[in-house]
């Protein structure tokens, strides 16, 4: 396993070494890549003396020194933290998010803050104030998003674990588009605190890694209750990292596994063949797969963004530029707020606050927002259904490969679009992933996996039976 | 409505705004294609960028108001879910956690939140007059 053995040889070589040949790759080809907003060098070189010194008195954390990147819309203390916007340029987060702290008290080294789409709006990276983030698979194609900085510094080999934050398939869609691995956890089981809001009923914060043991090893960091956040809930009591470790070939005998043929809709060709191909693999191997119906996904889509407008329009009226961020001014407040707002927010920022505060006004909430929280139950009563007689869903992440920057950037609906099997986890608040499982083109293309709400270990034995069906690690 | 239709196509904008200020209903449905409730008008743009607090140029203005009728009109499927009357805010049961009625303990970083002021005399963040 490939995190595993990168842990085993970092405590017995030296964890200052892998920082330093971090930071000089960094340095080397970030400026075109920009995965990173701002770095942190110094405190990182700082951390990686002390646990060095841990290290020699084997009372290292879990984390043993590895090299973490951090989304920029989660606080690390006396970091700047800007969303990727302009609105929050020069803020200084005051403090750590809780999973910030989980990190460094368990000795990960956090190197810097990665690029995102503007506030996580949007599904390419290339939203950004800050600059489109480059696939660095191939840099003339966009590497995902709104997590593109964290998954593109996983992939050009800039750190070895990253955080990000997954709304509506943040994680997983540039997990896909940059070949690594990324995991949405079910609602409730990392908190919240810390991250900026951007739809506070479908986000959480999630890992990114290079297989399934580095997944696995965020996560038992990062997931459990925290009184700061009050949707959080109590954690599975085993290890995920042990799930990961004692899972063999054998146990693939005992999976059952759905797959829906409304996921494939729609699906570039060849992407398709991949992904039954890979499903023909673990059948091989033992899995029993099964095909069922997810009648209602069609309607995720609108049911997702009319919550998310909703919700992100009411997370957005706390920038006035007054307590922190951008400000332009005004002979009173309003016209103060009103011309930082303008000023200071991106095009797909500007058109989710004004669609949501639209589709909540008093006279068109019930045709529109109401109507969309009512069908979000039927999105959720389709997964409940499935995860009654099978441990897993198995299809695309995307369904499409990464497109060139500045394709999509004009239309919002081929925007939206690209969201269509990644949202629908978000509104049920299960558990799913993306593992790289071929190339088509030279761009890699990500399989999903989505598993009941809590039920993590089981998601994890999933990517780790696909680990194995891909030949191994 | 058949104006509409063939406007749609032919995008010609100044004179498509006028006839969408004509149209009133909510949802138009021309030979089994349903299109879009036409309420989206300059004033309920200027209302929604009014009650958002974000100044807008004429250009956005415009802009934003074709998008929204697209968007919105592809968005009106979900009229055709059958559903019930639960609305589903959040996937979890436990958003109403108590806690003890103490005070919590203070924040000690004081200092690097009013860094972040942009106008500040003394303790206080300068804002505009209200009044």
């Amino acid at each position: 396993m490939f995190t595993k053995d990168l842990i085993d040889n970092l405590l017995s070589t030296s964890i200052e070494e892998n920082l330093h040949k971090k930071v000089e790759e960094i340095k080397k080809r970030d400026k075109e890549i920009n995965s990173f907003i701002t770095l942190g060098i110094e405190e990182a070189e700082k951390a990686s003396k002390e646990i060095e010194n841990k290290i020699k008195g084997n009372t290292q954390g879990k984390l043993s020194g590895l090299v973490i990147s951090i989304k920029d819309n989660i606080a690390v203390s006396n970091l700047r933290m800007t969303c990727g916007s302009k609105v929050l340029e020069n803020y200084v987060a005051p403090y750590d998010a809780t999973v910030t702290n989980l990190i460094k008290k368990q000795d990960g080294i956090i190197i810097g803050k990665c690029n995102m789409d503007e506030f996580a709006c949007g599904s390419d990276g290339t939203s950004s104030y800050f600059g489109p983030t480059k696939n660095p698979r191939n840099i003339e194609y966009v590497p995902g998003g709104s997590s593109s900085g964290s998954a593109a510094s996983v992939a050009a080999d800039f750190c070895d674990l990253s955080l990000g934050s997954d709304t509506g398939g943040s994680i997983r869609c540039p997990a896909s588009f940059c070949g690594v691995y990324g995991f949405k956890p079910s609602y409730g089981l990392v908190s919240r605190y810390g991250l900026s809001d951007m739809a506070m009923s479908l986000e959480g914060p999630g890992p990114f890694a290079k297989d399934t043991y580095g997944i696995a090893l965020l996560l038992d960091v990062i997931a459990g209750k925290d009184s700061r956040d009050t949707v959080t809930v109590e954690r599975e009591k085993l290890s995920y990292t042990e799930t990961v470790e004692k899972f063999n070939d054998s146990d693939i005998k005992k999976m059952k596994i759905a797959f829906a043929k409304e996921f494939f809709e729609g699906v570039d060709e060849g992407i398709k063949k991949i992904i039954l191909d890979k499903i023909g693999d673990l059948e091989s191997l033992g899995a029993k797969i099964e095909e069922v119906s997810m009648p209602n996904l069609k309607y995720a889509i609108p049911i997702y963004y009319l919550v998310v407008f909703s919700e992100f329009s009411s997370a957005m009226s706390k920038f006035d530029g007054f307590k922190y961020g951008h400000y332009v001014g005004g002979q009173d407040i309003v016209e103060a707020v009103s011309s930082t707002r303008e000023a200071a927010m991106g095009t797909e920022v500007k058109r989710r606050v004004l669609l949501g505060t639209f589709v909540t006004m008093e006279e068109f909430r019930g045709k529109w927002y109401t109507k969309a929280l009512k069908a979000r139950s039927v999105i959720k009563e389709d997964f409940k259904r499935i995860f009654n007689s099978y441990d897993l869903l198995i299809g695309p992440t995307m369904p499409t490969l990464p497109w060139k920057i500045g394709e999509r950037i004009s239309d919002p609906l081929s925007m939206y679009s690209a969201d269509i099997l990644t949202v629908s986890a978000n509104l049920a608040g299960i558990c799913a992933s993306s593992q790289p499982i071929g190339n088509l083109k030279q761009l890699p293309v990500g399989l999903q996996l989505h598993a009941d709400s809590l039920c993590e270990s089981k998601l994890l034995k999933g990517m780790r039976a696909v680990e194995i069906a891909c030949g191994g690690m | 409505m058949i104006f509409l239709g063939l406007l749609k196509t032919e995008s010609s904008q100044i004179i498509r705004e006028t006839f969408i200020c004509i149209f009133k209903s909510t949802t138009l449905k021309f030979e089994g294609v349903k299109m879009v409730e036409t309420i989206i008008n300059e004033n309920t743009i200027e209302r929604v960028s009014e009650i958002a607090r974000l100044k807008l140029s004429d250009k956005e203005k415009i802009r934003f108001r074709d998008e929204f009728e697209r968007i919105l009109e592809e968005f009106s499927i979900i009229d055709e879910i059958k559903v019930g009357d639960k609305e589903l805010y959040y996937v979890v049961e436990n958003v109403n956690v108590l806690r003890e009625d103490s005070s919590p303990k203070p924040f000690n970083k004081i200092n690097d939140i009013k860094n972040n002021f942009n106008k500040k005399e003394d303790e206080f963040i300068v804002v505009p007059r209200n009044l």
